[in-house]
């Protein structure tokens, strides 16, 4: 569903290489989670997925579209919720998910169907006609969920989908995400909150500096170690050695 | 660590209102994003540069030029001993500038900036909070105003011979002259939006109450103009011309600040300190009424500004509420629900759709400068030269141009979506149709100008009705080219990072680059027409039809250059 071939970016003219030949396949069916440490270039890959960053070398293709063949048919596949509130804070909820609906090309009928199930879902019935101005942090995540779902993509890419949000929402957007799956279609996101990574992703993937150290599933990436939690096999994989002796209350 | 200690040391020496002020400056100026752009992007830092240099170039022409104007009108003013105009005319438009545009940007510094709530939370009082936005919207204003009074200044001061005295004097009849307009405004704003707040619907409040305010300073203004223009009718200019009557005394009774500066600055004796002392002692006054107002209710207003109205109606989910539009259309009606719904777009943006007509109707309507016989002689002279409805039609729409090349909507299209430009990437809409959607946004409102300019000359001079329908439309494909210009400026070099929508509509240089482009756009297309009827003699009708044919042209021309310029500027900008 998801092929990254080489993918690099750099910013600052070269200065800085966010992400460094970056190579990865995610399957139709699958959770894949995406962590590492903060500046890793989690952000800037799913800006690259989502066609907001251009790359400077390699290839992106979803769904069998490559990005740069046909960006149209290629952003049609996914539903991006981004990191911060992005959302446009003077229109009411409603107003933001018939202008995606507009965007998406859904019918009238589709919008019908699927905005009252999933307000519903995410409690979110009783504020769609308030401005997004008045809503709460989680609020606007909710929407930008909706917002993300309504075309039914194929590919959900999700970045830090659960900052902000309290802890039944974390729980709607789990089962949403497994659903969406489910159905035979492919969740991407990121994330640090390494619990909700080991109990939702069918697979993994690690980021450092730019470049994928480790991917796989939890068994694969524990690499024999019995029993070690992913905290742990991320602290070894991304840090020094001194970082993870002794436990919290030492 | 030693640098790290000395900053520290550095800002703790400082007053929070001069911590506050350097802050707010810095930010606003964008010193620290130029600062971090010139270490990041040393490739690209030429373009800016270049960008720059067309700017400062573009400015500079057409400021010498306005100087090169008001010496020659000074040295004929000289000629004849009435030299006093100049000054007259400097600071009546520095106060009047400042009052109309500085009200608008004191109201959303002041209560619609990003940072209320940030500045809520210091331990600073509300009344330095205010003293910084004040003193900020005051720098502002005097970076305006330079170019516009100093030439005034300085050249009466060449003409008259003055020493270094009267450039003292200037400086500080110039401050004074900015700043009482502001406090007046802010006077007036601190109890409007403190009343704002107590309502539910306070941002609608906040727009139309701003709106109102615009007009009602419009409207008054001409109504001291026409006060000013009744006292010098019966041969009161002769007199004042023979000496036999003070021209000084006339104004004082309209605007007494005014007569303070004018005494002030024209004087050499030393009554002329007294005056500048009354003026400066009145500019005081009004500072600290305000001060002390806003102690009292600035910082509700600004709480309440943080606040939002939430309607908690249910949504009936019945089908009828999703109505689909074409991508191109929901751009449209999304540019418009957040232009008309922010405080800061739209008292930036739509305003100069109603200000040129309002204007227009109060000039010939209300009672402005002009009075009946003013409009009588101008039907006569429209009769006279402007014989046919073709020449009235050309007229209108020659208008209509100009006033599109100051469409705000359309040279700060790209730069107001900010951080949500990352959307205009994600869509999966061609890059061309999302520009074309907020192309037709900017449009309806320079038709929508165009309109009401046709509508008010129409009615206020009594034009034959042909003459106006057709002004307006050849206005419709008219102002197409001047739109796609300063938006394809904006699409190449948009400004994206602000913290402040002020910055994307006020501190924006494309802005003015686009104006540039799009003035010397309609100059080309409106001077040879001028020519070809005054100096050639070729039928109005003929011009109008050339001039239609070249407009309809050129749009289609401008259609062609907006796809292909979004298709590749929309690429290159990565936020």
């Amino acid at each position: 569903m998801l092929k990254l071939e080489n993918v690099s970016k750099s910013y600052a003219k070269g200065g800085v290489r966010a992400v460094d030949g970056l190579s990865l396949e995610v399957r139709a069916g699958e959770v894949f989670g995406f962590i590492g440490p903060n500046g890793a270039g989690k952000t800037t890959t799913i800006k690259l997925i989502t066609g907001i960053l251009s790359p400077d070398e390699g290839r992106i293709t979803v769904g069998g579209v490559t990005l740069d063949d046909d960006p149209i048919a290629a952003k049609r596949k996914i539903g991006y919720v981004p990191d911060a509130q992005d959302a446009y804070d003077r229109l009411t909820g409603l107003e933001y998910l018939n202008f995606m609906g507009d965007i998406y090309g859904v019918s009238s009928r589709d919008r019908a169907e699927r905005i009252k199930p999933l307000a519903e879902r995410f409690e979110l019935t009783g504020a769609l006609n308030g401005i997004v101005k008045g809503y709460s942090r989680g609020m606007k995540q909710k929407l930008a969920l909706i917002g993300a779902l309504l075309h039914d993509p194929p590919l959900w890419v999700l970045d830090e989908p659960m900052v902000g949000l309290d802890p039944r929402a974390v729980h709607v957007i789990k089962r949403q995400m497994r659903a969406h799956c489910d159905a035979g279609n492919t969740v991407f996101f990121s994330t640090h909150v390494l619990d909700v990574a080991e109990r939702l992703c069918d697979r993994i993937g690690i980021l450092q500096h730019g470049r994928l150290i480790a991917v796989g599933t939890l068994d694969e990436l524990r690499s024999g170690e019995t029993g070690a939690s992913l905290e742990r096999v991320f602290l070894e994989l991304t840090g020094d050695d001194d970082d993870i002796d002794g436990d919290y209350d030492e | 660590m030693t640098t790290t200690t000395s900053t520290v040391t550095m800002m703790n020496n400082h007053s929070p209102f001069m911590t506050l002020l350097a802050m707010q400056l810095r930010q606003r100026l964008g010193l620290s994003v130029m600062r971090q752009r010139i270490r990041e992007r040393r490739a690209g830092l030429w373009k800016s540069v270049g960008i720059g240099a067309v700017v400062v170039v573009s400015m500079g022409t057409l400021i010498g030029f306005y100087t090169w104007l008001v010496h020659a009108f000074g040295r004929m003013l000289a000629s004849a001993g009435l030299e006093s105009i100049l000054p007259l005319v400097g600071i009546s438009g520095s106060m009047l500038a400042t009052l109309v545009a500085g009200t608008a940007f004191l109201l959303s510094i002041l209560y619609l900036n990003r940072d209320a709530e940030a500045l809520s939370a210091l331990p600073v009082s509300s009344r330095t909070v205010f003293a910084v936005k004040i003193t900020q919207a005051l720098l502002g204003e005097a970076a305006t105003s330079i170019p516009l009074a100093w030439p005034v200044f300085i050249v009466f001061g060449i003409v008259t011979k003055a020493g270094a005295f009267y450039y003292v004097k200037a400086v500080i009849v110039w401050l004074c002259a900015l700043s009482l307009p502001l406090m007046l405004a802010a006077l007036i704003t601190l109890p409007l939006m403190r009343w704002s707040a107590l309502w539910r619907r306070r941002e609608q409040i906040a727009v139309v109450g701003g709106f109102a305010l615009m007009i009602a300073f419009l409207v008054g203004e001409m109504w001291l103009s026409s006060r000013l223009s009744a006292m010098l009718e019966g041969g009161a200019l002769l007199q004042w011309m023979m000496g036999r009557v003070d021209l000084f005394d006339r104004i004082a009774g309209a605007i007494p600040p005014l007569w303070l500066s004018l005494r002030a600055l024209t004087g050499t004796s030393i009554a002329s300190v007294g005056y500048l002392a009354a003026l400066v002692a009145l500019s005081a006054m009004l500072g600290a009424a305000a001060m002390w107002l806003a102690g009292k209710v600035y910082q509700a207003g600004v709480s309440a500004q943080t606040e939002s109205h939430f309607n908690l109606k249910s949504v009936d989910f019945d089908g009828r509420i999703f109505k689909r539009r074409s991508p191109r259309i929901a751009v449209m009606i999304r540019e418009a629900k957040l232009t008309l719904r922010t405080p800061v777009y739209a008292m930036n943006i739509v305003t100069l759709v109603v200000v040129f007509p309002v204007m227009i109707v109060g000039m010939f309507l209300v009672g402005g400068s002009t009075n009946e016989l003013d409009v009588e002689a101008m039907l006569a002279l429209l009769e006279r030269f402007f014989y046919d409805p073709w020449m009235i039609a050309l007229l209108i729409a020659g208008l209509s141009m100009i006033l599109g090349c100051m469409n705000t909507a359309a040279s700060t299209s790209i730069s107001r979506e900010g951080r949500m430009f990352i959307w205009a990437r994600v869509s999966p809409v061609p890059y061309d149709v999302q520009a074309e959607g907020k192309l037709v946004f900017a449009l309806a409102l320079s038709w929508l100008q165009s309109l009401f300019v046709a509508v008010s000359l129409g009615l206020s001079l009594r034009l034959p009705t042909a003459g106006v329908v057709a002004g307006f439309l050849l206005s419709v494909p008219g102002v197409i080219p001047a739109a796609v210009i300063q938006m394809s400026v904006d699409i190449l070099h948009p400004k994206l990072l602000w913290t402040n929508p002020v910055e994307a509509v006020k501190q924006n240089m494309n802005l003015m680059l686009g104006m540039v482009f799009a003035a010397i756009y309609s100059a080309a297309l409106i001077v040879p027409s001028a020519v070809l009827i005054i100096r050639a003699g070729v039928s109005t009708g003929a011009v109008y039809a050339v001039m239609c044919a070249i407009s309809v042209i050129m749009s289609v021309a401008a259609r062609m250059l907006l796809r292909k310029v979004a298709r590749e500027g929309y690429a290159r900008v990565e936020i």
